[in-house]
């Protein structure tokens, strides 16, 4: 079957019921999309499909269709750069593993709602756990890269 | 080797017999440093054997010693028993590299000690480069843990840095014939007068110098202020995790490599019957089932019994574990309530003291106030799943995994597996959150073990149900407290009991003390930091039950958390303000000596913990907080030496704790990295909410009932309270910050908590107490 990930064409071979997320990372190599739990409770896998962001551990890779994925490593909007350069500067990370899914989500929330509120984005990133606890400092980043693309 | 010379400086410190494993204060300040030329980590393997040791010497309890031409490697390894080492070097092209002997795990380690060897070396940080150690002896017994890194390490690494550092002046020195105390570093140059030279000219002649005495050598003051300049560069490893590019564990990719999903027995001890695997056949890329016996439980390093599905990818392993059908038999029927019930009933029985001061006999007929707190198992839960590749090659087995005692899997091969020493290594790549359970290796040693029983390369991946069903445990605990106090509401004689789960019961019985004491569950009892004139505090480790680890602050989630709720009982008896209550338990004006444990004794400044208290009021507004819905809380780590204070304040409308703001005051010593550091204190304060609030493992029949993020539930974004964290200014030298927030927020809360529900609280999560 065809995947547009990225804004590339593959041509895969994959089991209909293969999650997205492991086609991603065995057929394709794009391993910043994480698996965390398995079961969408936790975001690490979320990935974008056409624009939305989803958990790729639970979509069959066959449920895609021709619709755009845009993992971590594509993205690259300019909501996307805002994104990664108010990541660096708030120091957002920690272990890190949760973060791809973060920004995926974030960079949606921000094409969505240019100027959200602290609750919009609380409310956007509730399903993205991080057991390091760098919440406070994503909300401040995203308001940030926001208050950046307004510029 | 590369045509360039490489020049290394190695600290090596040996620690005395009784020493905590990991601790800096029971690290002695005895070791030696060695120097030598042509060493990175990726190819020391290979030319540490032919390569010529030029010149090394040991100093304090070993004496001086000269090593001979080529026998280092033969010399650490007499030396390794409990030992951490710090490598540091520089090359002709002025690369300077730290091999880092603490794993990065998202507490900013690495950065940390990238900004120590920046400072000493008055370098920018970013030409500083920090790989991680393997488990080869040289570099030790690994271990990152206990809060431990930078008070221990920082030292160290600055050690080495001023070494290499003072190498490459002396060196500039000679060129220029100069005396050495002329000639300064600045940005990456030796700097005499007019003359400037970039160190890695230095570098060469640098190597023919014998190796300054580590008493002549400089060490520069740890300044505030110059750490805070470097502290807005770019930080190691964020690049890599926001393009999605950090290889963790799961990213390890071997040519050969299968992977595979692990069905472990639902019970501790139990044990295969039979295997029907015909419907995992028909699963496209299924390979084969093998089983894994495991060890009887408790045991050190215990593996549980399994049937191992091989695939030829983790979701292919996957799907054949789900079509496998395994018959079990036998196994541990331990449950969880009914643990935590015998408990209650040991804090009524005897216990084994821990500290007496005083005469902590109640007075007769006296009213003794008295609590008991329940404190359930709990899971680390860290977002990473476990997972290790692990190959045999040419008779070497080769492990990568995120780990935080590499050297505990290392040697767990060589006894379970039968490797000779030589022929193991473990690597760590970056973990995806420790909290402890990442100290144990049992996931490590099951995929060497499949790699050893197959012949290939294996891969394993724990599901999240895997990490709860077979998860290893923060200690079911029960503390009882009792306290008479003078009528002018003063404690005159408190009794602390602590009955628990015991790590060491479980994992290490030998190092119990012979009237079976567990000296872990002791030093937080010995902590104790309120002014109280007579105390008798005891404990009793359980008969082991259910698995336990390490987990974030161990005893102190128990303990201090125990110590503080009583400390507001305590005031609201005496209709006190909780906080007026504290700092009327603190007025010693000279430091107290605690004694933690036998030839382990830690100063302890009352005036440090009222400033953290006074200034965490200030902060978080206490006295214009309603005193329904505020809760204070203090708490002293001994090691390392942080003193930590906390406010929280609670929403107003919510019937279930939703915690509103929380202001957090830590005296930690000199700050190296102040981001970093306010970090490590956020992510104490979720793990404290989730601990504090809603989690809870439950074991039923002997079965691990939580299975998903729904019925173990983390903090989220939308729980993130307003946080104000402040550090106070001090000259200290710097401690510790992975741990020490996590009991004093879970307190806080809880004090909250009770000042909302008007009555005392008596077990967590607090949602589930009614």
């Amino acid at each position: 079957m065809k995947l547009k990930v990225n804004g590339e064409t593959h041509d895969v071979s994959a089991p209909a019921t293969k999650p997205l997320l492991w086609v991603l990372r065995d057929e394709l190599s794009l391993t910043g999309t994480r698996f965390g739990c398995g079961v969408g409770q936790c975001g690490a896998c979320t990935v974008q499909l056409s624009g939305e962001p989803v958990r790729a551990c639970v979509i069959p890779v066959s449920a895609v269709g021709d619709r755009e994925i845009c993992t971590v490593e594509g993205l690259s909007t300019a909501q996307a750069d805002a994104l990664r350069a108010a990541w660096s500067a708030h120091a957002v990370a920690q272990c890190g593993f949760c973060q791809a899914g973060q920004l995926v989500a974030a960079e949606n929330l921000l094409r969505r709602t240019p100027r959200p509120q602290p609750d919009a984005i609380r409310s956007a990133l509730r399903g993205n756990l991080c057991r390091c606890g760098t919440y406070a400092r994503i909300v401040r980043a995203i308001e940030d890269a926001a208050s950046r693309l307004n510029r | 080797m590369s045509d360039r010379t490489l020049f290394w400086i190695r600290i090596h410190w040996s620690p005395g017999p009784n020493t905590r494993p990991f601790c800096p204060r029971c690290l002695a300040e005895s070791g030696e440093i060695a120097c030598g030329e042509g060493m990175t980590e990726e190819n020391l393997e290979a030319t540490l054997s032919r390569r010529v040791v030029l010149r090394s010497f040991a100093v304090g309890a070993v004496g001086v010693a000269f090593l001979r031409r080529g026998v280092l490697e033969a010399a650490s390894d007499r030396s390794v028993s409990l030992s951490a080492d710090v490598w540091l070097s520089i090359d002709t092209a002025g690369r300077v590299e730290l091999v880092s002997h603490k794993v990065e795990m998202g507490q900013g380690i690495h950065e940390a000690f990238r900004r120590i060897v920046a400072h000493t070396m008055s370098l920018p940080p970013l030409s500083v480069h920090v790989v991680q150690a393997s488990s080869a002896p040289r570099y030790g017994n690994l271990g990152t843990g206990g809060s431990f890194s930078i008070a221990g390490g920082h030292r160290r690494v600055q050690q080495a840095a001023a070494t290499l550092l003072e190498l490459l002046r002396r060196s500039a020195a000679k060129r220029w014939n100069v005396a050495s105390g002329a000639c300064r570093a600045a940005d990456g140059r030796m700097v005499s007068g007019a003359r400037s030279l970039p160190y890695r000219v230095l570098v060469e002649d640098a190597s023919h110098l014998p190796v300054p005495k580590p008493e002549s050598v400089p060490i520069p003051r740890l300044e505030p202020a110059s750490l805070e300049a470097i502290s807005s560069s770019k930080r190691l490893y964020h690049e890599a995790i926001v393009s999605g590019s950090l290889h963790y564990s799961l990213e390890r990719s071997e040519p050969d490599m299968v992977c595979a999903s692990i069905e472990r027995s639902p019970r501790l001890n139990g044990s295969v019957v039979s295997v029907d695997a015909r419907d995992a056949e028909k699963v496209p890329g299924y390979i084969g089932w093998i089983k894994l016996v495991g060890n009887q439980w408790p045991t050190l390093d215990h593996v549980r019994a399994g049937v191992a599905v091989l695939a030829k990818d983790h979701w292919s392993a996957q799907q054949a574990r789900r079509q496998l059908r395994v018959a079990w038999r036998g196994g541990l029927r331990s449950d969880s309530e009914s643990q935590l019930d015998a408990m209650v009933q040991a804090t009524r029985e005897s216990g084994l003291l821990a500290r007496r001061e005083g005469r902590p006999r109640f007075t007769p007929n006296a009213f003794v106030a008295e609590a008991s707190y329940r404190f359930p198992y709990l899971s680390h839960s860290a977002i990473e799943p476990l997972g290790a590749t692990a190959r045999i090659e040419n008779g070497r087995m080769k492990v990568w995994s995120g780990c935080q005692r590499q050297r505990r899997l290392h040697d767990a091969i060589v006894r379970e597996l039968g490797f000779a020493e030589d022929r193991v290594r473990v690597y760590s790549p970056p973990i995806g959150g420790g909290f402890g359970r990442r100290l144990e290796i049992d996931y490590g040693l099951e995929a060497a073990m499949l790699a050893k029983l197959t012949g290939r390369c294996v891969q394993t991946l724990w599901t999240r149900e895997d990490d709860f069903r077979a998860g290893l445990f923060r200690p079911g605990s029960v503390s009882r407290l009792q306290a008479e106090l003078t009528p002018r509401g003063r404690i005159r004689t408190l009794h602390h009991r602590v009955v628990g789960e015991s790590v060491l019961a479980q994992q290490l019985p030998q190092t119990l003390a012979a009237d079976g004491s567990d000296w872990t569950m002791c030093i937080h009892l010995n902590a104790f930091y309120y002014d109280v004139p007579n105390l008798e505090f005891d404990h009793r480790p359980m008969a082991p039950a259910l698995p336990c680890a390490w987990w974030r602050g161990t005893g102190a989630t128990v303990v201090q958390v125990s110590t503080e709720l009583f400390m507001d009982e305590l005031a609201a008896s005496q209709n006190a303000d909780p906080l007026q209550f504290r700092l009327n338990h603190l007025h010693s004006a000279r430091p107290k000596t605690l004694h933690i444990r036998e030839g382990d004794d830690v100063e302890f400044q009352s005036g440090l913990m009222r400033r953290v208290l006074v200034k965490a009021a200030k902060l978080s507004g206490w006295s214009a907080l309603a005193p329904s819905r505020r809760g204070v809380a203090a708490g002293f780590y001994d090691c390392p030496n942080t003193y930590t204070a906390a406010v929280v304040s609670l929403a107003e409308d919510s019937d279930t704790p939703r915690i509103d703001s929380i202001t957090i005051v830590s005296d930690c010593g000199i700050v190296i990295d102040r981001s970093g550091a306010a970090a490590q204190i956020e992510s104490n304060v979720h793990f404290a909410i989730g601990a504090a609030l809603w989690q809870k493992i439950d074991v039923v029949d002997g079965v691990v009932q939580n299975t998903t993020f729904r019925d173990f539930r983390l903090a989220t974004i939308e729980d993130t309270p307003r946080t104000n964290i402040h550090f106070l200014r001090s000259e200290r030298p710097p401690s510790g910050l992975g741990e020490p927030a996590t009991p004093v927020v879970t307190s806080a809360i809880a004090n909250a908590w009770r000042a909302r529900l008007q009555q005392p609280i008596r077990s967590f999560p607090l949602e589930a107490f009614e």
